[in-house]
């Protein structure tokens, strides 16, 4: 079975061309290094059947970072059938510089050029026939958003697969002709595969080649001594750059015609980044865009229409009716607020419907299932139209370009604190889930970089944790009557983005000293992202998140509801006794630890909840609501609280333990705090554990829990002893002095 | 009584699976969550087609 290779810069929609071939589903993002792995899928509307792989994109076949060394190599070790070389028409020059070194391995090559349909709609004018005549392979314009030419392409590079290729370079008339052809006669002569191709690395004292073939690089050495360039001097690997881009401009011109170009003006994107990417008001638009976001997720008196008056309870009440309190409730709800409503009053209907229709089971079987099971897992799903619509806002977002110009806009601040703008999109993947974010951190050129920005994803919150923050500020509102649900999640966002922000200066100046990596990142055209796209995301997220809650999270509550009812010695509690099960003596053994984060010992009887659901949550996040969704029933009928209908199911749990345990304020925003920023979830931890280099992962888990241990007790001690801020300031300020002065030292040793 | 050995049964049997499988998937180094949903996509097309072609 033939194999294609799509081979291309980052961004140029390999990933979409790939989905269109093979009718998968795999993660396409409108910003440059969303694909770090290779994928395989096969497209069948050929005579024959051909798998396509899709390959993570590369600037060069000169690799920076680990992810362009998978394309690297599998090109040169692999050997596809033919490359299918995937250029991005809106940015012609740049992409046809890896074309020009693909050109120099024997292997078929069709370059196909992509988004020509933004091209015509711009104006501009590309003439394939030219770019084929220039680069002596089939070119074809396609565009596979739209799904235009695939076809033509697939049955083109089929055509050219059953020829071989020979090598061409670009480089026949610079200056250095003769050492690329003295060295590939070497290549020859060791009967090495693509000897034009390693001859011109080798040329280029390229990293790889020098480590593989040292023997040959005497004549590189030799050649160099007898060799002056003006421009360059010896530095052939900018000699071989400037030729290149010199064949492209000089022979692109009859190809390539610009509208923009000719009448001087601006294009659409260029015209948005005036406004989006603005030295001053980037960061604070950026800022108003996410929390309008929350706003549409979480607000329940949407743009406070309620309470200044504009909409009444005549509003869309629906009252008498079972939609009443959907649409309004004091203020128009918010899209995201409707959507958990109506899936909150069906869940509600299906626990008493099953509650009634199960209550013939004995009480352990009964318990089991259904305060157990079935409450835990309500709980958590009840948040998936909240944490879906937030995720779609993200991937509208992402889609239309905006996400590239978030790191571009942050990359100044950021520098300053010690990692680059291409940091920054690993760290906002980390919004959706940290597992695919963690793996993005390949793209990162240093491993100090990339260490750093491994720790701090998690505290970018994910979606799973969004349970935790919905229902506590949900139990905030109701029980203590302060802020708004919108509001409080917004600011425990920005307290994640903070700490973030802290913990990488905090390396920069002590464990993880050096110099930022420099930032170049092509900004994509803004487009408007297609609903089909959006769809498979949302889609996707759903099926991970309804596969995990009847999985990991159902397991969970049954093990917590088994061991929250039974004692050391096996027999069943009832529900007031629950004070001497497994559970409850464990997370009184562990109450005092967490005593500074103000949930531990000061806690009444019930308190030792708060420490068994930060504990569950280190297997899965939404673990957290499902403990409280679990043990609430039984509490409530311990202590003869009224449940009253089970609506908003993870919210009234919450509301019961701050009745149960007397939680106050700072100590439910310091547990709140604790569950975003400590250890992740098991998936995370592995996924840590596999990308971050040796050595380094023991010291990982200690700064996350470090670092949550420290941010929560801070939030809960100044939240409640005002005065304590002083003395946090004085000890911070004095740390800064003496890491001020340990590296002063440490410099001065070095220079010495 | 049946009726609770037989759910308690069953429940312990569904979480014996879940943390097994887990341990297996650990010990193996295979994929879990949603990195196993991508890989498993791609590995299940083309085991398809290679059936398909025997």
């Amino acid at each position: 079975m033939k194999r294609f290779a799509l081979v291309g810069n980052p961004n140029s929609g390999k990933t979409t061309l790939f989905n269109t071939l093979t009718g998968s589903t795999a993660r396409v993002g409108n910003w440059p290094g969303v694909t770090v792995d290779k994928k395989d899928g096969v497209y069948k509307k050929l005579e024959e059947k051909i798998i396509v792989v899709d390959l993570p994109g590369i600037y060069s076949l000169s690799p920076y970072t680990s992810e362009e060394v998978i394309s690297r190599n599998y090109i040169l070790d692999e050997k596809p059938d033919c490359i299918i070389n995937i250029v991005d028409a809106t940015n012609l020059e740049r992409n046809l510089y890896l074309s020009t070194q693909l050109l120099e391995i024997d292997i078929p090559v069709v370059v196909a050029l992509n988004m020509i349909d933004v091209v015509n709609k711009y104006g501009d004018k590309i003439n394939a026939e030219v770019l084929n005549k220039i680069l002596k392979v089939p070119v074809i314009a396609i565009s596979a958003l739209k799904q235009e030419n695939i076809e033509v392409l697939m049955q083109e590079a089929l055509i050219v697969s059953r020829e071989p290729r020979k090598a061409f370079t670009v480089l026949e008339k610079s200056t250095i002709t003769h050492l690329i052809k003295d060295v590939a006669t070497a290549f020859k002569g060791l009967e090495v595969d693509n000897p034009l191709f390693h001859a011109i690395k080798l040329a280029e004292e390229d990293e790889l080649e020098v480590a593989n073939h040292p023997k040959l690089l005497p004549i590189v050495t030799e050649f160099k001594n007898t060799f002056e360039n003006e421009d360059f001097g010896t530095d052939f690997e900018a000699l071989v750059a400037d030729a290149r881009y010199k064949y492209i401009n000089k022979h692109l011109s009859p190809a390539l015609v610009r509208k923009n170009l000719l009448n001087h003006e601006l294009s659409t994107s260029d015209k948005i980044d005036k406004v989006l990417t603005h030295k001053w008001f980037g960061i604070p638009l950026f800022l108003l865009i996410l929390f309008l976001m929350f706003v549409l997720v979480f607000s329940e008196d949407l743009f406070l229409l309620g309470a200044f008056g504009i909409v009444d309870e005549n509003f869309v009440s629906f009252a008498g009716t079972p939609f009443e309190g959907l649409f309004y409730n004091g203020g128009i709800n918010s899209p995201g607020v409707i959507l958990f409503n109506f899936v909150d009053s069906l869940s509600t209907l299906l626990y008493n419907w099953l509650d009634v229709a199960l209550s013939g089971l004995p009480e352990v079987a009964h318990g089991l299932l259904i305060e157990g099971g079935l409450a835990g897992l309500l709980a958590v799903l009840s948040f998936i139209p909240q944490i879906l619509t937030l995720f779609f806002l993200f991937s509208f977002l992402e889609d239309t370009g905006y996400m590239a110009r978030v790191a571009f806009i942050l990359d100044r601040a950021f520098r300053k604190f010690g990692v680059s703008g291409r940091a920054i999109l690993p760290m906002v993947m980390g919004f959706g889930c940290s597992v695919p974010a963690t793996i993005n951190t390949r793209t990162l050129a240093t491993e100090n970089e990339k260490i750093k920005t491994i720790r701090v994803i998690p505290f970018f919150s994910c979606g799973a944790k969004l349970p935790i923050l919905t229902a506590i500020a949900g139990g905030l509102v109701a029980h203590f009557g302060i802020g708004n649900v919108d509001v409080i999640t917004f600011s425990m966002y920005l307290i994640g983005m903070l700490t973030a922000i802290v913990a990488i200066i905090a390396m920069n100046h002590t464990v993880m000293r050096g110099p930022v990596p420099p930032f170049i990142m092509e900004l994509p055209t803004y487009h408007i992202p297609q609903l089909k796209s959006l769809l498979v995301h949302l889609w996707e997220k759903l099926k991970h998140f309804v596969i995990k809650a009847f999985t990991i999270i159902l397991a969970s509550t049954f093990v917590i509801y088994f061991i929250s009812h039974f004692s050391w010695t096996f027999s069943f509690l009832a529900d007031a006794d629950m004070g001497d099960s497994i559970l409850a003596s464990i997370g009184k053994i562990l109450l005092p630890i967490f005593t500074p984060l103000g949930f531990g010992s000061q806690l009444s009887t019930w308190g030792w909840v708060f420490v068994v659901a930060a504990i569950t949550g280190l297997i899965a996040k939404e673990n957290v609501i499902a403990t409280f969704g679990t043990l609430a029933i039984t509490i409530a009928s311990a202590l003869s609280i009224t449940v009253g209908d089970l609506d908003e199911q993870g919210i009234t749990a919450v509301g019961l333990m701050i009745q149960a345990t007397n939680i106050t304020i700072p100590g439910l925003i310091g547990f709140i705090v604790f569950n975003m920023t400590t250890i992740p979830c098991f998936a995370a931890v592995a996924t840590a554990k596999a990308e971050l280099p040796k050595g380094k992962f023991l010291t990982t888990i200690l700064f996350w829990l470090g670092t949550s241990y420290i941010v929560s007790s801070l939030i809960y001690l100044v939240g409640t002893y005002w005065w304590t801020i002083f003395i946090f300031a004085g000890v911070t300020i004095g740390i800064i002095f003496l890491i001020r002065d340990i590296n002063i030292r440490k410099d001065r040793r070095k220079l010495a | 009584m049946w009726e609770t050995i037989i759910i308690v049964g069953l429940v312990v049997i569904f979480v014996g699976f879940i943390v097994g499988r887990a341990i297996y998937k650990r010990i193996k180094k295979q994929p879990s969550g949603e990195c196993a949903c991508c890989a498993g996509k791609g590995d299940k097309l083309v085991e398809r087609y290679r059936k398909s072609n025997k």
